[in-house]
């Protein structure tokens, strides 16, 4: 799902010196997976995360994320590439003018879905974020927590294989917090592979998932998967 | 679905900048009104030029003592000539009779004068085929008129239409100006509509970059500023085409009552329910460009990355 090989991520300061967000950076992750990328503020995880959800370019290196060559894909592919996953972002990026119901169903609009078909979709996304009956109300209208379950429903509603969150629950209380890691937890048991950038420890150690584990741009812990947690996922993908 | 949400982005865009969307639509609604003016004002113009066209003829005078077989062959001769439509003898009494109904208004005395002695002479009265009333179609006119002075038995010429010619170009300084005006304007109600759509742009910017990281095409991100740009200059352009339409009625009748001997007025006409459709439809495709114009870099997929790598990763 995810082969991230010798990556670095390098930028140019104001005198001319250059500043490596990541450096060397390998990473495999497996389709099913659970993984929580932890480390301190300015570590990198927003630059893997950014990368990871081709948003940015690697200065070097060879990332695979989905079948798509991050390094070398072309603006006429990003569309594709980006309906194929789901992200959600720290601040939301809800459009504010839109109520939640348009904002949940824009990436099928974007996939020129039918109209009923994005109506009844959206409304069954809501329903699983607890969010139905507040489907007609603008972002500015709803709290902080109600705000990112919209945006989690909004980068599940098309069904991505791969959904990448970068610090979800940083603008939210512990309480809402783990309503929205319950909420990760269940697309991840419908075989969506997470992953999720996050500083807040005590949501990892409350969940016994895969940690990979970044200090000054450069992985610690965790590059390799965890066999026994895709093998349970694979088990689960069988079953449900 | 995909017209629909481009309409509905652009509803929501007038909401939410009903000012200045507003001040747009009357800004390209001025620009418009004169535009469909120059357009109305030249067309009438080549219009009764056209009619006063059809009333061009020539009038060959006779010498005096030409006997019938001379006037008769004169005729076939001028007849047989390519570019001539009728011709028709005005006897010198049919010329004094004529003379006396149009004059009887104004001197009573001379319908009931037995001794009125016609000073008029002979003519025929030519009328040619072509009713170009243009500047080339006069120049044929003073062609055909010197050909006739050399003719047997004709003594004098004359078309008496040199204020056609001096009308013809006018019209022709109308239409070329109306041209350049109006090239100008259509000009600059792009540029109107390209800063719009800048402005607009401006204010939605974290929405494309929405849009491009959940997976939007170029194509879904641009068409709704296009369709705008269209919808602005087709609804300026039909009111232009409206307001225009009434104060053209209200002129016409002014017209109609002050101008009434110079019978021109029932020849003024403004445009046909086509031309109208026409004129809209070329402002739409003017607003269509100028949007396409300013949306055509707008983005690449990488905005958001590129606005981020300016700022610097918060790594």
């Amino acid at each position: 799902m995810i082969s991230f090989s010798h990556i670095y991520k390098t930028y140019r300061g104001g005198d001319s010196r250059e500043c490596h967000a990541l450096r060397d950076v390998s990473l495999e992750v497996e389709k099913g997976e659970f993984i929580f990328l932890t480390g301190p503020s300015g570590a990198g995880k927003t630059t893997l995360f950014r990368i990871l959800s081709a948003f940015d370019r690697p200065s070097s290196g060879h990332a695979v994320v989905h079948g798509f060559d991050m390094g070398s894909m072309k603006a006429g592919d990003l569309p594709s590439f980006r309906r194929r996953i789901g992200v959600v972002f720290q601040d939301f990026r809800l459009l504010r003018d839109r109520t939640a119901f348009e904002n949940v169903a824009l990436p099928l609009e974007i996939m020129g879905e039918r109209r009923n078909a994005v109506e009844r979709r959206v409304l069954e996304c809501l329903e699983s974020v607890g969010l139905r009956d507040r489907s007609d109300e603008l972002p500015d209208q709803l709290s902080g927590g109600e705000q990112q379950r919209i945006a989690i429903a909004r980068a599940l509603v098309h069904r991505p294989g791969l959904l990448i969150a970068d610090e979800p629950t940083g603008n939210l209380d512990a309480h809402m917090a783990d309503e929205i890691m319950n909420l990760f937890e269940r697309a991840n048991a419908q075989g969506t592979t997470l992953f999720i950038a996050t500083h807040d420890q005590s949501i990892v150690e409350r969940r016994a998932k895969r940690v990979v584990a970044i200090q000054s741009g450069s992985i610690i812990r965790g590059a390799k998967p965890d066999y026994a947690q895709v093998a349970e996922a694979q088990w689960r993908s069988v079953t449900i | 679905m995909a017209i629909r949400h481009d309409l509905e982005v652009v509803a929501r865009s007038w909401r939410n900048h009903v000012g200045m969307q507003t001040a747009t639509l009357v800004v390209l609604t001025a620009t418009f009104s004169v535009v469909v003016f120059m357009l109305a004002l030249s067309e009438n113009f080549r219009r009764v030029l056209t009619v006063w066209g059809d009333q061009v003829q020539v009038s060959a005078y006779l010498e005096e003592g030409m006997s019938p077989r001379a006037i008769e062959n004169l005729i076939e001769d001028i007849r047989k000539q390519e570019e001539v439509a009728t011709v028709e003898l005005v006897s010198k009494e049919k010329a004094a009779d004529l003379f006396r109904d149009q004059m009887a208004s104004y001197a009573p005395d001379l319908m009931s004068d037995s001794e009125f002695a016609t000073p008029f002479p002979a003519s025929l009265t030519i009328r040619l085929k072509s009713k170009e009333a243009s500047t080339s179609g006069i120049e044929n006119l003073e062609t055909f008129a010197k050909q006739l002075m050399t003719k047997d038995g004709v003594e004098d010429v004359s078309y008496g239409q040199s204020w056609v010619r001096n009308y013809a170009s006018f019209v022709n300084v109308v239409q070329t100006a109306g041209i350049i005006i109006g090239s100008i304007l259509l000009i600059g109600s792009l540029f109107i509509v390209a800063n719009s759509i800048r402005a607009l742009i401006s204010g939605r910017r974290e929405e494309i970059e929405i849009l491009e990281l959940i997976g939007a095409t170029s194509q879904f991100v641009r068409r709704p500023y296009i369709v705008e740009g269209m919808l602005l200059c087709a609804v300026s352009a039909a009111l232009a085409v409206a307001v225009n339409g009434v104060l053209f009625s209200w002129q016409l009748a002014i017209m109609k009552r002050s101008l009434a001997f110079a019978r021109i007025a029932q020849e003024f006409q403004y445009f046909s329910m086509l031309q109208s459709i026409a004129v809209v439809a070329i402002a739409a495709a003017v607003g269509g460009l100028g949007a396409w114009v300013t949306v055509r870099s707008l983005n690449d997929g990488w905005a958001a990355a590129k606005k981020a790598s300016l700022r610097g990763a918060k790594a």
